[in-house]
């Protein structure tokens, strides 16, 4: 699955799914396959929903995302919620939950399983802070606030006895402690103060002394007195927090709910967005095995090299109603991109999002393979046929039991093209009497002995015509100019038929990359001759 | 001017010439001279939570918190923190010590602040402090987290050296390098630059000069704490290249805590006097 990932660049698709919240970012970890068409349609059905609630008001549209983006990773073991920080985000969590809620029409809450039932809890919470902040308050706690109120007024009396002694210390000994806990001065003038019993002095170098205040004894009682009440608001709070753990934990159960549906909501609504953002449309499921149609499919990652290099894009429509299919055609025709888009539009439509085609008919498969590019890789000591084949064994073996998609590029490019097209021929007949098997293969092989269970087609190729009547007496241009020229006349259309009519573009696409004219020349005079 | 006033509704990087230089007492004395016209924010970047300072077993000076400050703790070190809090954000991101909490004191208290593991948290982090009212923000600690935070432009960054007879040399080399580096001009866009120009991403170190047979053109470096070169490597470069930066926080001030050496015998290891000009001694340091 992951080559056919790879083949069919859905990865530079997938990158766009942003889902918000933590669940939902798990859940895009995952990367589902769907395989049961009910679980499919839910999906849909869901994503659906959401694109026309969001799309109805921009403005709940935004507020969903905000408050989606703010539901914080949420655990519910003892050791995560007893604490502040802890009931912070159980309280963070629900707060956001309950506004997403109630954004949501009634119909839509029913669809996604979005039930509230935790606003006893919130309230309790509440009690802790306003707006996004949360401690654990007096509310909580007839004593706290007692408690608090006698740690306050000792901080008072030792900011008192403080500002007095500093005062003092300023008047008579000349040393200003304003915005300094100590002091560092010569020794020679602390030799000065006479061992004062108000100064703190200690060695802080070999010339030089730190010097710090000494409060006195009655604030160092008030000091006391503020640990022994700071300890017994410790307590206090410690057992506040366990309440309120408690009272989180009993409802573990909605907790689960509601991850659960802001996972659903979260996916919905990125996949929602995604829909409006890029065009995309509810594919068509039907059962395996149906035809598949494209109309107007669009394979996105292309679109937009060609719009960035001001290039044309030709969307592929075409009907597959067959379950074997051969497409033949030219060096740089467009095979490749054709199966690359059906590639495209299949995971996207297996992966829950709706594809970008005016219309997309198709059926579930098991799971994909794809098999060929093999040039580019060597593995475990395998040619690059050797990979090819090991692949495609791979793959035959769980025709057996499963429904697969099989998409083959250039299957077999690199061995003779005699024995490369015997073998062709002979997997193309094995695939059509295996009734899991829905293969696509692009090939510029001509002539595949197949047998009749294969449908071909035929990419239209290049408009000789056009690119004459624009080329004549036009000056060599550079590889930019070139590209622009072959897309400007290549025909994208995927044709029914061809029934492996010979493919004639290379040697002219030869020659506009800038194959020398003589060459060019003479090999279409052993072309002729071969005729 | 008194330079704590310039520090106000920047960003404030305070690193250290090494272990124990003195960045948190700065610190805490930073804090209370802008308190009131400002509300403050403090954090540290790197490796913390220990009692203990991990190099010297010292205890490491606690930050003295006041009602209506902002701070980042780890999770753990709040347990046992003498502060009322209210947290404002727990991040998701997990450090050796906890998850980071953003809180702000209720009253006074002491605690210990802590830090993100890398750039994007402490932007994370900087940007959450701002939107809570932080008006100055302080970072403790590591100076290679500057250059991300540097791009908002209100970066600025403080140097508190410990200078002592042992590191005498070192001390005064290292100080004459990022006074030196801070005057290198940043690289802006559409300037037009002695060729060739060479782009060095990430640290400058003695092996990634260009060799000796390139002379003259533009060496654009990322910023001034990329820089590992002795002060000998770095004249010779600044002889042999028009230099620039990628990004560039000020240097707001250097603070040196000079502990038996005098600051004439300092000064004059710097042989700098333009630089010494612009020392600020122990801010705890009094004449009487």
């Amino acid at each position: 699955m992951e080559k056919l990932r790879a083949f069919a660049e859905f990865e530079t698709f997938y990158a766009l799914f942003k889902p918000l919240t933590p669940r939902g970012r798990r859940y895009r970890e995952a990367r589902p396959f769907f395989t049961d068409a009910a679980a499919l349609k839910t999906e849909y059905d869901q994503a659906a929903a959401m694109g026309a609630f969001l799309a109805a008001s921009r403005h709940k549209a935004d507020k969903l995302r905000f408050h989606l983006r703010n539901i914080p990773p949420l655990e519910l073991t003892p050791e995560a919620l007893g604490s502040a920080p802890g009931l912070f985000l159980v309280r963070k969590f629900l707060s956001n939950t309950a506004e997403i809620f109630k954004l949501l029409p009634a119909p839509l809450r029913a669809r996604f399983g979005a039930r509230w039932a935790s606003a006893e809890l919130l309230a309790l919470l509440d009690k802790g802070g306003t707006g996004e902040a949360f401690h654990i308050a007096d509310a909580y706690s007839p004593d706290l606030a007692a408690e608090r109120a006698a740690i306050a007024a000792c901080d008072k009396t030792l900011k008192a006895l403080r500002d007095k002694r500093l005062k003092a210390l300023r008047e008579t000994r000349g040393l200003d402690f304003s915005d300094r806990d100590f002091l560092v001065i010569e020794e020679t003038a602390a030799a000065k103060l006479g061992g004062a019993p108000e100064l703190f002095v200690e060695p802080f170098d070999g010339t030089h002394v730190t010097v710090k205040p000494v409060y006195g004894p009655d604030y160092m009682e008030a000091a006391a007195e503020r640990d022994r009440l700071r300890a017994r608001e410790a307590e206090l709070e410690a057992a506040a927090v366990k309440r309120l753990a408690a009272a989180a934990a009993a409802e573990k159960k909605e907790f689960e709910a509601y991850l659960a549906a802001l996972e659903r909501i979260d996916v919905a609504a990125e996949r929602a967005r995604l829909a409006a953002e890029l065009k995309l449309t509810r594919p068509v499921l039907r059962k395996f095995h149906s035809p598949l149609k494209l109309q107007k499919a669009r394979f996105l990652p292309l679109e937009a090299r060609l719009a960035e290099a001001g290039l044309k894009y030709t969307p592929l429509t075409a009907s597959f109603s067959r379950r074997v299919n051969i497409i033949y055609g030219s060096n740089m025709g467009g095979k490749t991109v054709a199966l690359k888009t059906l590639a495209f539009m299949q995971l996207l439509a297996q992966s829950g999002f709706f594809t970008p085609a005016e219309t997309f008919e198709t059926c579930l498969f098991d799971g994909g393979a794809f098999i060929g590019g093999a040039e580019m890789e060597t593995a475990g000591g395998l040619s690059s046929f050797g990979l090819e084949m090991n692949d495609f064994a791979l793959a035959h073996a769980r025709l057996k039991g499963e429904r697969l998609l099989l998409v083959m590029d250039e299957f077999a490019r690199t061995t003779n093209s005699e024995e490369a097209a015997a073998l062709l021929g002979a997997i193309l007949e094995d695939l059509a009497e295996r009734p899991g098997a829905c293969a696509f293969l692009a090939t510029h092989f001509s002539g595949l002995r197949a047998g009749k269970a294969p449908a071909s087609f035929k990419m239209r190729g290049f408009d000789t015509a056009a690119f004459n009547t624009y080329f004549s007496g036009k000056p060599a241009c550079g590889l930019d100019e070139k590209l622009r020229m072959i897309n400007k006349f290549m025909r994208y259309e995927l044709l029914e038929g061809g029934e492996g009519g010979e493919a004639r573009d290379a040697i002219k696409i030869a020659g506009i990359l800038g194959v020398a004219k003589a060459i060019v020349r003479r090999a279409q005079e052993f072309m002729e001759e071969k005729k | 001017m008194d330079f704590i006033k310039g520090l106000r509704d920047r960003t404030v990087f305070i690193v250290g010439s090494k272990k124990n230089a003195g960045k948190t007492t700065f610190l805490n004395y930073a804090l209370k001279r802008l308190r009131g016209a400002t509300v403050t924010g403090a954090l540290s970047v790197g490796v913390d939570g220990e009692a203990l300072d991990q190099v010297f077993g010292t205890p490491k000076p606690q930050l003295r918190a006041e009602r209506g400050d902002l701070l980042l703790c780890a999770e753990s070190a709040l347990k046992n923190a003498d502060l009322h809090y209210e947290v404002l954000n727990v991040y998701p991101f997990r450090t050796a010590i906890g998850r980071p909490v953003l809180l702000r004191a209720l009253r006074p208290g002491r605690a210990e602040i802590s830090g993100p593991e890398n750039n994007e948290q402490l932007g994370e982090i900087i940007a959450d402090m701002r939107r809570h009212g932080a008006g100055t923000i302080f970072v403790d600690g590591a100076v290679d987290r500057i250059t991300q935070v540097a791009a908002g432009g209100k970066a600025a960054f403080v140097y508190v050296a410990r200078v002592e007879p042992e590191n005498l040399d070192s001390s005064a080399a290292a100080m004459k390098l990022v006074w030196s580096a801070s005057s290198v001009p940043l690289c802006r866009a559409g300037e037009k630059l002695p060729e060739p120009v060479y782009i060095i991403d990430g640290a400058l170190t003695p092996g990634r000069i260009p060799g000796k047979e390139a002379r003259g053109g533009t060496l654009v470096l990322e910023d001034l704490t990329k820089v590992f070169l002795t002060w000998q490597q770095w004249t010779d470069l600044k002889a042999r290249f028009e230099l620039r930066f990628g990004a560039k926080p000020d240097l707001a001030a250097f603070v040196v805590n000079l502990v038996n050496v005098s600051r004439q015998d300092f000064e004059k290891k710097l042989a700098a006097p333009a630089l010494a000009a612009r020392l600020i001694y122990n801010p705890y340091q009094v004449k009487r």
